[in-house]
């Protein structure tokens, strides 16, 4: 049987049991999206490849603590890795990245080629996430990425861009509330 | 306002981990006793659970699998240089972890060459 092809809830009952190539298919389907996820919150790769370590390991040890039924392993995953990530680059304080536009990002971007079927899932959510974003105004976008990707809280976000909190409260409420509606009527 | 309209102010926030202490801290006492707040938060959590897919795709090293595994599995260690014959049933113990391309064409180089131990890839 190729484990590929098993569930992500399947896997982690099998890492529950010690079968260590789970660890090895999880990396395989999701290093990638974590890698990913730390680099663009650190902007360095060395620290995001101890970040991909590190939440892995964590996956491991804490393979036990997951709920299927509070939701999907790739969201606990990312979870953990954004929490790690996010508390890596304030210990670091290296300068915030979470810009698409960014060269050494931008750099080491490789194509993504012909995807096997995980990848080509991960695609489709990206498509999902990355259209809806660009359907709702800059200010808004930009209030929800300083929030998730810099880790800033609406009063660090509003000193930063010099605008008033309650500006910085309303362009992020609406715009996660315009998200919702835009992902809501895709999935329908 | 509400202590209801209070939290559902805060909670798009909150899901992308941007209230300041006090607010979380507001939102996580209120949460577990009142279901509809928790449903409002529920109708977020998409969102959150999409976003790290935003990040632009970046292929991480071919290395760093073998770092990952030797970080979280015990029993994966560093293949001796010039170990005098591996049994071949070791070997098969491998042959999950290198069903990936990107292992396969992984370096068996000197500098990168892991083996599992004795048990075939338990995990003790």
């Amino acid at each position: 049987m190729d484990n590929s092809v098993l569930a992500d809830e399947e896997i982690i009952v099998r890492l529950r049991n010690g079968e260590s190539w789970a660890m090895a298919v999880l990396y395989d389907r999701y290093a990638r999206l974590v890698f990913s996820l730390a680099l663009r919150i650190l902007n360095d790769r060395g620290a995001a490849e101890e970040t991909v370590q590190e939440v892995f390991v964590k996956v491991w040890k804490r393979s036990r603590e997951f709920d299927a039924k509070r939701g999907k392993f790739s969201s606990w995953l990312t979870g953990i890795a954004h929490n790690h990530a996010i508390d890596e680059m304030r210990r670091r304080r290296v300068r915030p990245s979470a810009s698409e536009n960014d060269d050494d990002v931008m750099d080491a971007v490789q194509d993504e080629g012909p995807a096997p079927l995980d990848l080509a899932l991960q695609s489709l959510e990206r498509r999902r996430i990355v259209d809806a974003l660009k359907a709702i105004p800059a200010d808004q976008r930009r209030a929800i990425e300083m929030a998730y990707f810099e880790g800033l809280t609406q009063q660090e976000i509003s000193d930063k861009l010099a605008q008033p909190l309650g500006t910085v409260k309303t362009r992020m409420r609406l715009g996660m509330q315009k998200l919702k509606t835009l992902l809501e009527e895709r999935t329908t | 306002m509400s202590i209801h309209d209070e939290i559902q102010e805060l909670i798009p926030a909150y899901v992308l981990d941007g209230v300041d202490d006090a607010g979380r801290k507001l939102v996580e006492r209120h949460l577990p006793q009142c279901d509809v707040c928790t449903g409002v938060l529920a109708s977020y959590r998409p969102i959150a659970d999409l976003l790290p897919f935003a990040a632009t795709p970046v292929e991480p090293p071919a290395d760093l699998k073998y770092r990952v595994l030797a970080a979280a599995l015990p029993k994966v260690q560093p293949r001796p240089v010039g170990a005098p014959g591996l049994i071949d049933s070791v070997f098969a113990g491998l042959s999950n972890l290198l069903r990936s391309p990107r292992l396969a064409r992984s370096p068996y180089s000197s500098s990168s060459r892991w083996v599992c131990g004795t048990s075939l890839c338990r995990i003790r």
